[in-house]
């Protein structure tokens, strides 16, 4: 039991939440007090990470709720409009990152500052503290957000695979990639501190500035690309499409159309076959399982199939084969004039399906062009040479031969 | 050990598909393969079937015998295949049932599922089964379905198997071993037998489906509700192989 809440993930949001409200706390504060640009931006992506740990909770609710007929793809695409605004957040983050780092640097070069400040209107440069008192404060909160950050998102990660909760999953990635900004923030402390180079921070920073906009960037193209419903990628529908043409029974994948509504795989696919419906669902569980086994492999945890299966075109037509019946038992006549009866055969996937024969003893050729007209025949087989071939033909009847003279060997037995 | 397929001419489909399938499984075995066409075609007609055979496969190795000696009792070489997807027609042979496949395996490596129950059909379905995935250099997946035994609560199929069944499953395992043929084992508890086959088949992508008639069943044999359903190939071995 004890073990069951530790593996709801919303017990896994309640955790993050906890650590970002301290990571919150800590960081505007720390960062504040000793003037570090790194460390307050650092905190204010952590804002935007407890508003991402709010959207989950949300998404997570929201998700699970029944498709129904109101919603047959289910609900999940709030999850990318939320998703594209925490994107932008970051990005803006970055971007006054960027800016105060720029501005302490450029402080460095006092000429360059003045002509600058006199075109552009900058922010007021603000030394950094960064003495002996101040170190154990600054190196304790970055060391250990780095280290929390690391083991809360490894965390998330797993209950959000065993739970299959992309959104849970995702916000686990988001938390590690955090550790990774936090820990370059901790070198950077260390590395002033030891080796007393104060601007070392500012490039950094500049480098946490470009890591928070790639994270922003990718979570703004993956809502825009949830959102258009745009494909999960060329190279993953051709490897569906291989899996589904290597399953025995399946003629052709007519259609294919897979793309992400939030974090789930939405595959519609219409499979041809010429097999019964029993079969079909069969082969439909092997597809979903095969393809669902596919795209857990490569990191889309959540799926929804809508497999269809339609049949080929049968290429139905009427032909007729002129036949002999006799004592000495049936066959295809060498010509009409030879013939007893026509043989007048339904096909469909080049196969006989049903025939019937008509008799022609006596009857003049003519006749039995108007016979085959009236049942719509298109292909007349005999065994030889028809002499009379052309009246046909004139009629739009093709005249060909048959391989064999044996009804069984053609099907029409 | 295959020395020869074989396959009866006709000018259907179904047919068509067959005898692809057949030159297929010919040129992986390395053997002829052998065309039965009917018994009382004359000379033009032979020609006729001849030519058309050429136009649809590949005609080298192409053997062709009047249909009638495919009912005389063929003694040793009993351990021919012949390709037909009405077995009806030869029933006390083994034969290959294609479908609408006309090659052997879709899969770069193949791979034959030999499904077992606690019989001796098991057992004469891996007497073709495992020489054949030799011959052809496939791998053998060991497929069994057991019915969940109320009186064990382990969730391992392994658990819920009977005696004999497990008897059948380490002959299997040994002949695999004795054959060098590499195998893997599958054991499910599912609901229906033959759909459990014909699932799990699709699924692990099985290049054929061997399996043997039980001596002492009557109604619903499983090899007729498997080839019924399943569009994967399937093997049905006849008399017992030398």
């Amino acid at each position: 039991m004890k073990t069951a809440v530790f593996r709801s993930p919303y017990f896994v949001m309640v955790v993050v939440l906890f650590m970002y409200a301290i990571k919150v706390v800590a960081k505007l504060s720390i960062g504040a007090y000793v003037h570090s640009p790194v460390i307050m931006g650092d905190g204010y992506h952590n804002v935007a990470d407890v508003l991402e740990a709010l959207i989950v909770v949300v998404v997570i609710s929201y998700a699970r709720m029944s498709y129904g007929d109101e919603y047959p793809l289910g609900r999940s695409n709030i999850e990318s409009i939320f998703k594209f605004g925490v994107g932008i957040a970051l990005c803006y983050t970055a971007f006054q990152l960027c800016v105060r780092c720029g501005v302490e640097l450029v402080a460095y070069v006092p000429s360059f500052d003045t002509w600058l400040r006199a075109h552009v209107a900058l922010p007021h440069h603000e030394l950094l503290r960064m003495g002996a008192q101040y170190f154990w404060y600054v190196a304790g909160v970055t060391g250990l957000s780095a280290l929390t950050s690391w083991g809360v998102g490894r965390y998330q990660i797993i209950v959000g695979q065993n739970a299959g909760c992309g959104s849970l999953k995702t916000d686990g990635i988001e938390t590690l990639n955090d550790g990774k900004i936090e820990g370059v923030t901790c070198v950077g402390v260390l590395s002033e501190y030891f080796f007393h180079i104060s601007c070392i921070e500012y490039p950094l920073g500049l480098y946490v500035a470009y890591l928070v906009f790639h994270a922003g960037k990718e979570l703004i193209g993956e809502a825009w690309g949830a959102l258009l419903q745009r494909s999960i990628g060329k190279a993953h529908e051709v490897a569906i499409r291989d899996i589904t043409t290597r399953t025995c029974g399946v003629l052709d994948l007519a259609e294919l159309k897979a793309f992400c509504v939030g974090e789930r795989v939405v595959c519609i696919m219409k499979v041809i076959t010429r097999l019964s419906h029993t079969t079909n669902v069969d082969i439909k569980h092997a597809l979903a399982d095969n393809v669902a086994e596919y795209l857990e492999t490569h990191g889309f945890d959540t799926h929804q199939f809508f497999i269809r299966f339609d049949h080929p075109d049968a290429h139905e037509r009427r032909v007729a084969y002129a036949v002999f019946h006799g004592v000495r038992g049936s066959f295809v006549a060498e010509s009409l004039h030879d013939a007893t009866h026509v043989r007048i055969c339904d096909e469909e996937y080049e196969e006989i399906v049903r025939w019937d024969d008509e008799a022609i003893s006596g009857i003049i050729p003519e006749e039995i062009l108007a016979l085959l007209l009236r049942k719509r025949v298109r292909i007349l087989y005999v065994y030889g040479d028809e002499p009379d071939r052309a009246i046909f033909q004139d009629a739009g009847i093709e005249v060909k031969q048959t391989i064999s003279s044996v009804l069984d060997v053609l099907g029409i037995a | 050990m295959i020395s020869e397929v074989s396959v009866i001419f006709q000018v259907t489909a179904t047919a068509d598909h067959a005898l692809r399938y057949a030159r297929d499984l010919a040129s992986l075995l390395h053997v002829n393969l052998t065309v039965f066409v009917d018994s009382w075609l004359g000379t033009d007609e032979k020609e006729r079937i001849a030519r058309a055979v050429v136009e649809r496969v590949d005609g080298e190795g192409i053997v062709y015998k009047p249909l009638r000696a495919l009912r005389m009792p063929m003694g040793s070489s009993v351990c021919n295949l012949v390709v037909t997807n009405t077995p009806s027609q030869c029933a006390e042979f083994s034969c290959v049932m294609p479908h609408n496949e006309t090659q052997v395996s879709r899969s770069e490596k193949g791979e034959i599922m030999i499904p077992f129950g606690d019989g001796r059909s098991g057992i004469r379905a891996a007497s073709l089964g495992i020489p054949l995935a030799r011959q052809l250099g496939y791998s053998v997946f060991l497929w069994h379905t057991t019915w969940r035994d109320e009186r064990v609560f382990s969730a391992d199929p392994y658990a819920h198997m009977c005696a004999e069944a497990r008897t059948v499953f380490s002959i299997l395992k040994e002949a695999c071993v004795q054959e060098r043929v590499p195998y893997r084992i599958g054991i499910d508890m599912a609901d229906s037998i033959p759909g459990g086959i014909v699932r799990i088949a699709l699924r692990e992508h099985m290049s054929l489906i061997c399996m043997a008639r039980g001596a002492n069943t009557g109604k619903g044999s499983y090899v007729d509700l498997v080839s019924a359903r399943t569009p994967t190939p399937l093997v049905i071995v006849g008399g017992e192989v030398q």
